[in-house]
């Protein structure tokens, strides 16, 4: 399922490495699956990201070695977050009935800055990419913060309606 | 008149902290260095005695800008944004931030709860580093290496900021039991 879900994420994103998207998906897609399933869908959600960046971003416009590095960054990014706030107690993931929705929120704002920062430092070791980092940390800061509240918005007011539509008896 | 006390404690703080890096590192502002303990000063001051002391906070850090560090190692206006507006602003950021999101209670009681403190220093490394990227990105002429400010920002940040809580609280600790 994670693998799904950010496979899906990434059909929006039209391959432009070093600006990126106003509205990326995967990294809202990536939290969700971390959220729901933990950190044992980490196999799934990085071969969703491989697989993605080589499909649909035609390996990264020639870029492998760095967009693979940059993919592994966005999986590791969101465990990176939890992993944080779990160490320093200021919100635990592992019992979702019992989470904040605002730490979530947070957890999406934090998580978009790693990923961002990792990103960068990535893409800053190819030298024949020609980035603007102001621009860079922004535009991928912004993404991925709209697509992760986007996400998580859709998941929560109609991915769970419907499903409770459908089978009213469970608990969804 | 406690406001007024308080500012000049965390003045002090602000001061003494700005010239031990000042003695004991060598910094640059396109580099930094890797202890900044000003920022420590700056959280700590805030936790204890609230928001009230940031005129202290900002007047010691324009100050040791404008005379120790030659305004500002010659950047002028950018550094003065940079270095006491920021430098000033951001912690208070912070915890707004983590009071908003319900993240955490820095007090069990009458004691810090170091582990909420140490997420606090954290996030507000993080914001410090790139919200002084971007103002520097634009004014320094010879900044070439924009991930390497960052990393060394933000872990001169996290450092300094645990180093002198760290110390702080202990030194504290150790003066209530005596």
């Amino acid at each position: 399922m994670a693998y799904v879900m950010t496979w899906v994420g990434t059909f929006e994103d039209g391959g432009e490495i070093v600006l990126s998207h106003y509205l990326y998906l995967p990294l809202g897609a990536k939290i969700l699956m971390y959220l729901l399933f933990g950190y044992r869908v980490f196999p799934g959600v990085i071969a969703a990201c491989l697989v993605g960046g080589v499909v649909l971003m035609n390996s990264w416009n020639g870029h492998f070695f760095i967009g693979m590095l940059s993919a592994c960054a966005g999986a590791i990014a969101p465990i990176v977050a939890m992993c944080i706030m779990k160490q320093t107690r200021v919100s635990n993931f592992s019992n979702l009935a019992r989470v904040d929705f605002r730490h979530v929120l947070f957890l999406i704002v934090f998580t978009s800055v790693i990923s961002a920062l990792l990103k960068f430092f990535v893409y800053t070791q190819d030298l024949t990419l020609n980035i603007n980092a102001v621009t860079f940390i922004t535009h991928y800061i912004t993404g991925d913060v709209l697509g992760g509240l986007v996400v998580i918005y859709l998941t929560l007011h109609v991915i769970v309606p419907i499903l409770k539509g459908f089978f009213p008896q469970k608990s969804i | 008149m406690l406001i007024v006390k308080h500012n000049i404690v965390a003045f002090v703080l602000v001061l003494i902290s700005s010239l031990i890096i000042e003695r004991t590192t060598h910094i640059e502002i396109s580099i930094g260095n890797l202890l900044y303990l000003p920022v420590g000063a700056a959280i700590f001051s805030y936790l204890l005695f609230g928001f009230g002391v940031l005129p202290g906070i900002a007047i010691a850090n324009t100050l040791i800008g404008y005379f120790i560090w030659d305004n500002w190692f010659g950047i002028g206006l950018t550094g003065f944004y940079a270095h006491a507006m920021v430098g000033s602003l951001v912690p208070i950021a912070a915890i707004l931030m983590m009071r908003y999101f319900k993240l955490a209670e820095f007090y069990n009681g009458t004691k810090i709860n170091f582990r909420h403190v140490i997420f606090l220093v954290i996030l507000t490394a993080m914001i410090n580093t790139l919200v002084k990227f971007f103002i520097f990105m634009g004014a320094i002429p010879e900044f070439h290496a924009p991930a390497q400010f960052i990393l060394i920002h933000f872990v001169s940040n996290t450092l300094g900021g645990l180093v002198f809580i760290y110390g702080a609280s202990q030194l504290s600790d150790f003066l209530a039991k005596r």
